[in-house]
């Protein structure tokens, strides 16, 4: 394994160097973010992880700020060369007093990094002080990577800034929201890196095939996550003895409890899923999102979402009373007379043992009810999880806002949803797949359709949101 | 003896066709042998080892025990997480990647719950089970040899070869239709749960555990389609140990008796049996084996007719042929190859599944014990210059300039609505891009003019920097007083960061204003002064 590849990133004062780093090292603890200039002042270096290895050290540079005074400065060092200038104005006293913050960005660059990514606001104007940055940054005579940021916003002055920086004789670039990277750009940035440091090519795709791998391991980790979800809501399933259900007290009791259960599975799925993508729960800039506050939990039982998700089910009006919930009384204590419902017990008791079927007709000579989640439900479930895996996995880890996720929710799951809810209701049988429950059984048939669900997520996953 | 054979047979059908549960036991049972490598000290000097190398060569038959103890921590976890804070730390110092740590924290949690133990313990057991079977199938197929040695002095040779090979030849269609089929491979076999059921319940000093072992095995197995290949493995070595056997008792039984193979048919003609011995000849042939020609087939079948002995000899080597070629050998080759595939998929389980969410959070958890962020070049605060700010000398009274600074180059000039300040009706108010001979330039010109009132005109969207401070600290010592206007710093939060940078800046004299409109106010007012 050869050394880590050290890179300075620098920049003029706020075009988003820490937040950068934030994105492509994932850690949204990382450094100091926020819109007043000079946030950071301090050089700082922080490690791009693979599989625990150190691949890159980034050294997050205060901002260059002073940049046309510096020049002037630079001009009248001593020196034959343009580095041995830099040298000596390190060496001299300005470099701890007026342009202390800008000696520690050459210091970084020239002693410890073997190349530079230059972070430029797009939507900036092109300024002398901007060419004064690039032209300092050149005297250290190491490879510099212009890395576009903003590039999607609408002020963005992106051709000027390629021509400035053309007429700076940087021909390569890259391309990269910070808050919102594209899909791939992380990648592609790494590869692009490769083309200015030729002895580092092997190092570097060897990056760019690790960070592939990661990323298809988080989306099918992000699948099986809403899969297990959507197993244990579909499984989930409680009785009530013939004299509590009589008892309109006890019975919304009971209504509330499943309900609450219902929102203590999804809450789990939206816990992994921000693991998975290195979002904290408790993270300071996630806190205002609207996910862990428990409104998501209720939306799934919103009479008004239940019936739009019933209707794009092609259920009608028939479903969606509001509870979310279904009562198991129908024909022979079978669930609900749903044909569906019907075969998925029928199919449990000829996989699992005639038990599921047993405990039914005992149910029914009882009197005892049952309790199963309705398909609306789960429909609104699994929309809502793919789009938060989806909205996390284009998320950098530098976004201060919320994590806003409302009418893009609607339709994240396409034409596979009726397939998914189908594939699902052979979960309805198996009551033991729950997971939390006393005896939940993890068994080779749960695993299958666990995979089998997945496997039908990971396309929606994949899928850019129009 | 004939009645308890028969059952061993039946037996052996249901073994074969529902191969999967039941065969998982046997390879339990060989296990010992091929796996059994149980808690060696790996973990005791990590440090050894130089970092960014691979782990020590753990042994690829530690494998399996290694996949089996991770998926039965993570089973028993899937019912609450286990208090693991030294295991993560121990895991971390391990050289050797992030899956190389996962089963090492599982290793070292499995340690703490006595899984090794327990394990090994089943495969012990598992030992002694596949022992007592095998010894139940030699025997069984002993039997079935005597059996057909054991009709007297006259043996039906084309029944013999049916009763020798067929049962054998049924159990391998089976398990290449099983092999071919994927449903075939759910198997949910009532037989072999109950066997599996029953391992992990046989009262022998049985861990709490024993459960989660068993279906962490099947899952393990299952998941990386090493099943097939194992449980393929034994039986087929079985099958091969069996006709060993056979084969031993035929030719014994045919070198110390003397035996008359004959055949006979009521609807079937001799030339059928010359053809059946015929094509069945071709292969042991081959292998060098004799066969009987049409005309000792031909003989045979009048079996009162006294057969040559070198006749009788060539059946012999023809039915023993056929037990070698179409029962050892396929059996043989077969065995070799599910062995060579089960050794082969071992490789898949060296890194546990990193896509499991499991195995992320772990990984997750592990990323966070590398040590944070280190400041390498830290702040200087103290060294920072402070200069002492002092307004110019007073200009004319009443006189104003208009300076544009790092303006955006679509924005039109001189400001609409704006007064011109000193420069009004020479030249346009100046405008600099900032560089440096733009400064020196529009603070010669300052110097010259020495307005009363400077209106600075600066982008509001843009970051103030510390060029800017310099200028505006230059430009503040040549006029009386000064005002900022950030343009299009819509918003507070605009205004306030330029106003907050103001002040920070020491330049709390300076008046920032937002609008064009403030502006004209605000030079309004340094003219009322003067009229006051």
């Amino acid at each position: 394994m050869t050394e880590a590849l050290t890179i300075a990133v620098v920049g003029h004062t706020n075009a988003g160097k820490t937040s950068l780093l934030r994105t492509l090292t994932r850690r949204a603890d990382f450094g100091q973010v926020s819109d007043r200039p000079g946030t950071t002042r301090h050089a700082e270096a922080v490690a791009l992880r693979l599989d625990g290895r150190e691949a890159v050290r980034f050294i997050d540079t205060p901002g260059l700020e002073d940049s046309v005074a510096l020049l002037e400065f630079l001009a009248r060092q001593s020196g034959d060369s343009r580095p041995e200038r830099v040298r000596a104005f390190l060496a001299g006293p300005e470099a701890r007093a007026s342009f202390e913050q800008e000696a520690k960005v050459l210091r970084a660059l020239l002693e410890q990094a073997g190349c530079a990514m230059l972070v430029i606001d797009t939507r900036e104007p092109v300024l002398p002080k901007h060419r004064a940055e690039i032209e300092i940054l050149a005297s250290c005579a190491k490879p510099v990577m212009p890395v576009l940021n903003f590039v999607r916003d609408g002020a963005s002055r992106l051709a000027d800034w390629h021509r400035a920086l053309e007429e700076s004789n940087l021909h390569a670039r890259a391309e990269f929201d910070v808050v919102a990277p594209f899909t791939g750009a992380e990648q592609r940035l790494y590869a692009d890196l490769a083309t200015l440091l030729p002895a580092r090519r092997a190092q570097l795709q060897d990056i760019v095939e690790a960070l592939a791998q990661a990323e298809r391991e988080r989306r099918l980790a992000a699948c099986r996550v809403i899969a297990s979800t959507l197993i244990d809501v579909a499984a989930q399933r409680r009785s009530l003895s013939a004299e509590a259900f009589a008892d309109p007290e006890q019975q919304q009791a009971w209504v509330r409890d499943f309900q609450a259960q219902t929102g203590r599975h999804a809450r789990r799925a939206v816990d992994e899923l921000l693991t998975l993508y290195a979002f904290g729960a408790d993270d300071a800039e996630l806190t205002e999102l609207p996910l862990p506050g428990g409104r998501w939990e209720d939306d799934l039982f919103n009479p008004e979402l239940l019936k739009q998700a019933g209707r794009r089910l092609g259920l009608g009006a028939m479903i969606g009373a509001g509870m979310g919930a279904v009562a198991d009384v129908a024909l022979a204590g079978l669930s609900l007379g749903a044909a569906t419902t019907l075969g998925a017990t029928l199919g449990g008791a000829i996989s699992g043992g005639w038990q599921p079927l047993w405990r039914k007709l005992q149910n029914r000579l009882d009197g005892v009810q049952e309790l199963t989640v309705e398909d609306p439900v789960l429909w609104l479930l699994a929309e809502r999880l793919l789009a938060l895996a989806r909205a996390l996995a284009q998320r950098g880890h530098a976004a201060q806002q919320r994590l806003r996720l409302g009418a893009e929710a609607a339709g994240a799951l396409g034409d596979d949803g009726q397939t998914l809810i189908d594939a699902l209701s052979a979960a309805r049988g198996h009551p033991a797949w729950e997971r939390g429950v006393a005896g939940a059984l993890d068994d080779a048939e749960r695993a299958r359709l666990l995979e089998a669900l997945a496997g039908a997520l990971r396309p929606a996953l994949e899928r850019q949101p129009a | 003896m004939d009645g308890f054979c028969g059952y061993i047979w039946l037996h052996r059908i249901r073994v074969s066709a529902r191969r999967s549960r039941l065969h998982l036991h046997l390879a339990l049972t060989v296990m010992p042998r091929l796996e059994l490598r149980v808690v060696a000290p790996r973990y005791d000097l990590p440090q050894r080892h130089p970092p960014m190398q691979a782990p020590p060569p753990s042994g690829s038959r530690a494998l399996v025990t290694d996949a089996v103890l991770h998926e039965t921590v993570r089973r028993i976890e899937d019912a609450g997480p286990l208090d693991d804070a030294q295991a993560l730390a121990q895991a971390h110092r391990m050289p050797g990647g992030r899956g190389v740590q996962v089963l090492a924290r599982s290793q070292l949690l499995a340690e703490r719950l006595g899984l090794p133990a327990e394990w090994a313990r089943w495969l012990r057991l598992g030992a002694a089970v596949l022992l007592v079977l095998a010894s139940l199938l030699a025997l069984a197929d002993l039997g079935l040899a005597r059996a057909v040695l054991g009709q007297g002095r006259s043996i039906n040779a084309v029944a013999a070869f049916v009763s020798l090979l067929g049962l054998h030849a049924l159990t391998l269609a089976l398990w290449l239709l099983g092999l071919l089929l994927p449903v075939g491979r759910r198997g949910g076999a009532p037989l072999g749960r109950l066997a599996l059921w029953l391992s992990a319940r046989l009262p022998l000093e049985r861990g709490p555990h024993a459960l989660t072992l068993l279906r962490a095995l099947g899952a393990v197995l299952r998941r990386h389609g090493l099943l097939v290949w194992l449980t393929g493995a034994i039986s087929h070595a079985v099958w091969a140990l069996g006709f060993v056997i056979m084969g031993a008792v035929l030719v014994f039984g045919f070198a110390f008796h003397a035996y008359a193979l004959t055949w006979e048919s009521t609807i079937l003609s001799a030339s059928f049996f010359q053809r059946f011995v015929q094509i069945t000849g071709a292969l042991p042939a081959l292998l060098g084996f004799a066969v009987p020609d049409a005309a000792a087939v031909t003989q045979a079948g009048h079996a009162a007719v006294g057969a040559t002995a070198i006749a009788q000899s060539d059946w012999a080597w023809w039915l023993i042929g056929c037990v070698v070629a179409y029962g050892l050998l396929p059996r043989v080759l077969l065995a070799l190859l599910c062995g060579w595939r089960w050794r082969a998929g071992q490789a898949r389980l060296a890194q546990p599944d990193m896509a499991d969410p499991y195995v992320r959070r772990i990984v997750a958890r592990l990323d966070a014990l590398e040590p944070p962020p280190q400041v390498i070049d830290a702040e200087q605060r103290s060294a920072h210059p402070t200069y002492a700010v002092r307004a110019g000398p007073p200009g004319a009274p009443g006189s104003l300039a208009v300076l544009g600074f790092e303006l955006p180059p679509e924005q039109p000039w001189p400001l609409p609505g704006l007064p011109t300040g000193v420069s009004a009706g020479s030249e346009p108010p100046l405008r600099i891009a900032g560089s440096a001979a733009d400064r020196q330039a529009a603070l010669a010109r300052l110097q010259a003019s020495r307005p009363e009132s400077l209106l600075l005109v600066v982008h509001g969207p843009s970051s103030p920097d510390r060029g800017t401070a310099r200028f505006v600290r230059e430009a503040q010592a040549l006029c009386h007083r000064m005002a900022l206007l950030a343009l299009g710093a819509g918003g507070s939060s605009g205004a306030g960061r330029w106003r907050a940078w103001l002040d920070s800046e020491g330049f709390e004299a300076v008046t920032l204003v937002e609008q064009a409109q403030t502006a004209i106010e605000w030079i309004a007012s340094g003219d009322a002064a003067h009229h006051d």
